[in-house]
């Protein structure tokens, strides 16, 4: 009898634990949903045409995005840590042809623009709290800005000058009210045609860059310099003490980010063909040709799309990003450990929806968060966030 | 006069009171067990607790539009083992498979007033959930006689097999699928969208009709599903890959069911010997 009894509880109890265990499992809710999302920001407006510029976490861990709508005009929108849509506010027609990157400074964020008259400078301060953009500073010397660069200690511009043909880069102080610097170099054949499209939205968008190298002692600027798209390296005074010439303006470099030394990661383009190299050796003082520098081609990549380079620390261990635009319109995400050739992971966003890159950073959470233009359902192009949860980072680079 | 269309309910009724009068035995099944076969349909209610979209937008919201419970239609099958404590008392254990759809409906509508290139897209999700389930019920049967009317309780435990989906679109915003218009996304797995293990509370009604070697049965049982459906980490790894081309997420949302199933019951022990039916006694 209590053998019988004995056969019965013990099943009984292990059905028990095992209903409890399943119970209790189903009810653990880790999920957080700033984790990873997917938004497209509409507007049924299908008149609009949106191509997203750069964006940065704001102070309540949320973000900003700077967009150009309509070719010139510019749109700035805010979301939520979540991605989703907080509030949005079309500048003023005055205030024209936004650049890339957005600025951090004291908590505040700001960006460059232009007058659409004067052609000259603005730097634009975003009030979160109004839910609007005020210009807080107008430099009328520096006509077509192209791109701007943050390096904390300073801000550099990158412009053209219509009046004398140059290539500029105005380098102003780190609060951005004056002008520290200034450098350019020479352009003998007409460009304005190329700027006018480019700042238009209306021909081809040229890769114009500003960047810094780690020891300060180098700007690199990719513009238009003599007869092609260059890359012009200058001291730290800006005064050109070496260039890499694109093969007129068919070829060039696309992005390129100073790793320290004469080390680079950069990306360049030859008609249609893109090449990477995440550790190139460049010489500031050299006068070569771009298409010089030994890289690997990258078949299925757009050359006509950004590509953006940034440093990530992933699970540890540091990575050369490289976010790219592939020609059938999915995003491609390239991870190079440092000071490798070899790319360690590729990741693929995007199918059948066309999807062109434009900016990318890591979270506070460890995620990856990526700026991208969509089209929906084929029609109209919108702005468009991906974020990519800690878990997913490390996975691709597993 | 009978009106035709009362004639179905007129000729249920008749065989009921058929079955009833007519029964001359009374069912002593005390302590024997029974293998049963179940089959039927059912009908999903999807509960949502919290919205997810692709677009963003403050103009509008982008909420689903859930179908009636009765468009959510699905199927099961299943057998069980019952064991009678005393004539009234039963408690019933079993393994089915069963699949639950569910549908939803959005729409988008985007206008041009400069170059005409206006769109409007609706879209019609179908989804189907397949779940090995396993309820265990307590069961009273209220009376003796040959048809027993009976109510049931319990729990179930749904373990997840598989998930599809279809979208099926069209550009004509109506509410339903436009004849010559629709195209379809085909049927894609979101197997990994959903939760491995789901558990609730099922109970019902029914009657069953006892003969010496068979019982034949009709019930009808709703399931309250405690849990989440959707795997929340996955909803945008969009495995499906309908985020972008068809601006689909899942919603989270708790599953609840009603089915109606037909059963077969058939004693372990041959009925004659073991002597369930016994001449009623007047």
């Amino acid at each position: 009898m209590k053998n019988t009894r004995f056969c019965y509880t013990i099943p009984c109890k292990m059905i028990l634990l095992v209903v409890l265990g399943l119970f209790f499992s189903s009810c653990k809710d880790k999920y957080k949903p700033e984790e990873s999302f997917i938004k497209i920001y509409d507007d049924k407006d299908g008149n609009k045409n949106y191509v997203p510029l750069s964006m940065k976490r704001t102070s309540d861990d949320g973000y900003l995005i700077l967009s150009a709508y309509n070719g010139w005009n510019i749109h700035i929108m805010k979301t939520d840590k979540t991605g989703e849509f907080l509030w949005k506010h079309d500048l003023p027609s005055n205030y024209v042809n936004a650049v890339p990157n957005l600025i951090e400074r004291n908590g505040a964020l700001y960006f460059v623009c232009m007058d659409a008259v004067g052609l000259f400078t603005y730097i634009m301060k975003v009030d979160e709290g109004a839910e609007q953009a005020t210009d807080v500073q107008e430099f009328t010397q520096i006509q077509y800005p192209l791109y701007v660069h943050d390096n904390q200690d300073a801000v550099y511009i990158q412009n053209y000058n219509r009046a004398t043909y140059e290539t500029g880069v105005i380098e102003l102080d780190a609060e951005m009210t004056q002008i520290q610097n200034f450098g350019s170099v020479q352009i003998y054949t007409d460009v304005e045609d190329k700027i006018v499209h480019h700042i238009n939205y209306t021909g081809k968008r040229f890769p114009f860059s500003v960047s810094v190298t780690p020891e300060n002692n180098n700007v690199l600027l990719t513009g238009f310099n003599n007869y092609s798209f260059s890359t012009v390296f200058m001291s730290a005074n800006l005064n050109a003490t070496g260039v890499y010439n694109g093969a007129g303006f068919d070829g060039g470099l696309n992005a390129v980010m100073p790793l320290g030394g004469n080390q680079y990661a950069l990306a360049r383009f030859s008609f249609s063909n893109l090449y990477f190299n995440p550790n190139a050796s460049l010489s500031p003082t050299t006068i070569d040709i771009a298409e010089s520098i030994p890289a690997q081609g990258k078949s299925e990549l757009d050359p006509q799309k950004p590509v953006l380079i940034k440093s990530l620390l992933i699970n540890g261990e540091n990575y050369t990003v490289y976010l790219a635009t592939t020609k059938s319109n999915q995003l491609q995400l390239s991870f190079y450990p440092q000071g490798s050739d070899e790319p360690k992971a590729l990741k693929y966003i995007g199918q059948s929806v066309p999807l062109s890159a434009a900016d990318f950073s890591l979270t506070e959470d460890e995620g990856l968060i990526i700026l991208t233009q969509t089209t929906v359902l084929g029609s109209f192009n919108r702005i468009a966030t991906i974020k990519l949860s800690k878990e997913e980072l490390e996975t691709i680079v597993d | 006069m009978i009106q035709p269309k009362k004639l179905p309910l007129f000729l249920l009724v008749c065989l009921i009171a058929q079955f009833s009068l007519g029964q001359r035995y009374s069912v002593h099944k005390e302590k024997k067990s029974y293998f049963e076969f179940s089959a039927g349909f059912n009908f999903s209610i999807p509960k949502v607790t919290e919205r997810y979209s692709v677009l963003s937008s403050t103009d509008e919201d982008f909420e689903k539009d859930y179908d009636k419970f009765g468009k959510n239609t699905g199927a099961q099958f299943g057998i069980s083992y019952s064991y009678n404590f005393t004539n009234a008392i039963s408690i019933n254990a079993g393994f089915g498979y069963q699949i639950q759809g569910f549908k939803y409906f959005t729409d988008y509508s985007w206008n041009d007033t400069i170059e005409q290139q206006n769109l409007d897209r609706e879209m019609h999700h179908i989804q189907k959930i397949t779940y090995f389930t396993v309820p265990v019920m307590a069961r009273w049967d209220m009376t003796n006689s040959q048809l027993i009317p009976f109510v049931q309780g319990g729990l179930f435990f749904d373990f997840r097999h598989q998930a599809r989906k279809e979208i099926i679109y069209d550009n004509t915003i109506d509410g339903e699928e436009t004849e010559n218009q629709t195209s379809s996304s085909g049927k894609v797995e979101m197997t990994d969208h959903t939760r491995k293990f789901n558990m609730g509370l099922i109970g019902g009604l029914g009657v069953s009709y006892y003969t010496k070697f068979f019982t034949i049965g009709l019930e009808s049982n709703f399931k309250y599903g405690f849990f989440k459906i959707i795997k929340d980490e996955n909803r945008y790894i969009d495995q499906t890959g309908f985020a972008l081309p068809y601006l689909d997420v899942m919603d989270q949302f708790k599953l609840s069911n009603w089915n109606v199933q037909f059963t077969v019951s058939i004693p372990i022990n041959h009925s004659v010997t073991t002597n369930i039916l016994r001449r009623r006694r007047y």
